[in-house]
């Protein structure tokens, strides 16, 4: 196989081109997860097995083999290449399909290596792109080698640069301990819920005399253990590191995987602090990213939108501030909603706060867990007021900024009715300013060009 | 700019089908059941449901609004609850405009805007189908020429 940044210049303008393959060991690779997978479905019906006979294994076999010649198949159909700033890739054994997709319109690209291909020196790319998971793009696998030089191909072409432009340099900003993911994971609300539950269950077994109350309890708790453990082993070693193509995002502890998020594609993001958490002062930096939004569907989870998993607030600001450039979030001044609120939400009403300045909108809320969400004007897609029987008697509105997909919602709750009318056309006047100045697509360039969405 | 008034008669066209048969429906239930006096009364409450519906209707009818502005649209509704959205011309995504049976019996349709953002919910009842064309082709022209990326 040539090596990619041939690969860039193969493939003549007009003419389809051929492109290169994908690495060979890739249909083992994609048996070798569907083998994890059964043994993970296995191990959780080990008293079906035992009880089972002869045929199970072979089933099991038999579903690997089939997987490992259909991914052989797919291996052999598809092809890949990069010309004339797009991405084309040719794949499909009975239904082919051919893929072009504009570098200028990428959002975010991971590159993810599994526990086996990590073994195996290879990499997986993920192009994310607008549009949800359809926007989706994978090549894998690849050398990690090869991954990474692609990569630094995409990107360099995406800033509007040569894609011989050699990898941007970076500099790490923040480099999480595994104490702290640890930690952080264990002291989740989520966390605690579940040991709650165990204590209760455990203690309703001890006072019943009957270990079958506890029991009943199990599955509930390894599916929340599950789920923290999950968290730990994706946030596993989180550094960040700052470069001129955007941010640099490594973690991992079987599964590793390097996001790089480009400049201007953080859409919104949010400082959470859980109710434990703060006893040690640490925080939690999640954003709305186009790219990623929608991909819940792949693991059920949605891990790839955190900016930082567990850090102090020192931190988060660090990278809060890199992820929107030129934003102090601490400087904006923030007012509360009217005391009159207390009777459409006792118990959170004092907790609402927001407030605005030239360059972003800022809320934060939350009794138990700590919510500060920031936006720039300029992301927003649609502003709505909404105003409810109950808030109409207080003259009350709240006020919604609406960003794309993801765990950030910036909201303003039960403003004063004026204020928040006030507050629609201040958002709408500034997101119309903001845009015109706003970063070029191609952050290397100057120009704002061809825009990513219409 | 208010939305056709056919969508006011639309609603209380189906609203007075609806009713009907369950009034008929009710009558002829109970009396068969044998208790005649059960049948008025429940006739009457259905009826009197239907004549507060009328009104909410009308009432709701009377909230919508939206205004083309010079660089966004702007789309209101509601009585109980209140909305009131703005979308950026150069935000939007996609535009739909989609006519059920019902509505294309009353020539009406529904114009639906889409950004990147989920929460959007921008939809316009009751446009008559030359102004939904109108407006569908107004937007997707403005959207193109003020169109500001992600």
């Amino acid at each position: 196989m040539s090596t990619p940044n041939d690969q860039a210049a193969v493939g003549d303008r007009a003419g389809r081109p051929r492109g290169g393959r994908l690495h060979p060991l890739t249909p083992v690779v994609r048996a070798g997860r569907v083998l994890v997978s059964l043994a993970a479905l296995a191990t959780y019906n080990l008293e079906n097995i035992r009880h089972a006979g002869w045929w199970l294994p072979a089933i099991a076999v038999g579903a690997l083999i089939v997987g490992l010649i259909a991914s052989a198949l797919s291996w052999a159909f598809t092809r890949f290449a990069i010309a004339g700033g797009e991405v084309h890739i040719d794949s499909g054994v009975l239904f082919r399909r051919s893929r072009q997709v504009r570098i200028d319109r990428l959002q975010a690209i991971d590159i993810v290596q599994p526990l086996l291909a990590r073994a195996l020196g290879l990499a997986e790319l993920k192009l994310d792109m607008a549009g949800g998971a359809e926007g989706r793009v994978r090549l894998g696998y690849l050398r990690l080698d090869e991954a990474q030089a692609l990569r630094a191909a995409l990107l360099a072409m995406a800033a509007g640069l040569d894609h011989r432009t050699p990898e941007a340099p970076q500099r790490p900003l923040v480099h999480c301990s595994g104490g702290a993911i640890v930690g952080g994971a264990l002291l989740s609300t989520q966390a605690l819920i579940g040991f709650i539950w165990v204590v209760a269950f455990l203690a309703g077994a001890i006072a019943s005399r009957q270990p079958g109350v506890f029991t009943g309890a199990l599955p509930g708790v390894v599916s929340v253990f599950g789920a923290v453990w999950q968290t730990i082993q994706q946030h596993f070693g989180f550094t960040v590191a700052d470069s001129p193509d955007g941010l640099r995002l490594r973690h991992g502890l079987f599964e590793t995987r390097a996001q790089t998020v480009p400049p201007g594609r953080v859409q919104a993001v949010r400082i959470v602090q859980p109710l434990l958490w703060r006893m040690f002062g640490w925080v939690r930096v999640d954003a709305n990213i186009a790219g990623y939004a929608g991909h819940r569907a792949e693991d059920g989870r949605q891990h790839n939108s955190v900016l930082l998993p567990v850090g102090t607030r020192a931190q988060a600001l660090l990278v809060v501030g890199r992820a929107l450039p030129g934003v102090d979030i601490d400087a904006v001044a923030m007012t509360r909603v009217p005391a009159r609120a207390k009777w459409r939400s006792p118990l959170l009403w004092w907790t609402y706060r927001a407030g605005a300045d030239e360059a972003i909108v800022s809320v934060r809320s939350g009794l138990l867990t700590k919510v500060h969400a920031v936006m720039r004007h300029e992301k927003i897609q649609s502003v709505r007021l909404s105003v409810g029987p109950w808030q109409r008697a207080l003259r009350l509105a709240t006020v919604h900024v609406d960003s794309t997909k993801g765990p950030v919602d910036v909201v303003l709750h039960h403003r004063d009715l004026g204020e928040g009318r006030r507050i629609v056309d201040a958002e709408v006047l500034r997101a119309e300013r903001g845009r015109a100045l706003r970063m070029p697509d191609r952050w290397m360039t100057t120009s704002p060009g061809p825009s990513a969405i219409g | 700019m208010r939305v056709s008034v056919r969508l006011r008669a639309m609603r209380r066209a189906v609203l007075g089908v609806v009713g009907v048969v369950v009034a008929v429906l009710a009558a002829v239930a109970l009396t068969i059941a044998g208790s005649v006096l059960v049948a008025v009364v429940t006739v009457v409450v259905v009826l009197a449901i239907c004549a507060a519906l009328f009104v909410v209707i009308g009432r709701n009818y009377d909230s919508w609004g939206y205004a083309e502005r010079g660089a966004d649209l702007l789309v209101t509704h509601g009585v109980m609850w209140r909305r009131l959205v703005v979308v950026p011309y150069g935000r939007m995504q996609l535009v739909d405009v989609t006519a059920g049976p019902i509505e294309r019996k009353f020539g009406i349709s529904t114009l639906r805007l889409h950004t990147a953002s989920a929460g959007t919910d921008a939809r316009i009842h009751g446009l008559t189908a030359a102004e939904a064309t109108r407006l569908r082709d107004r937007l997707a022209a403005l959207g193109e020429s003020q169109s500001a990326g992600l």
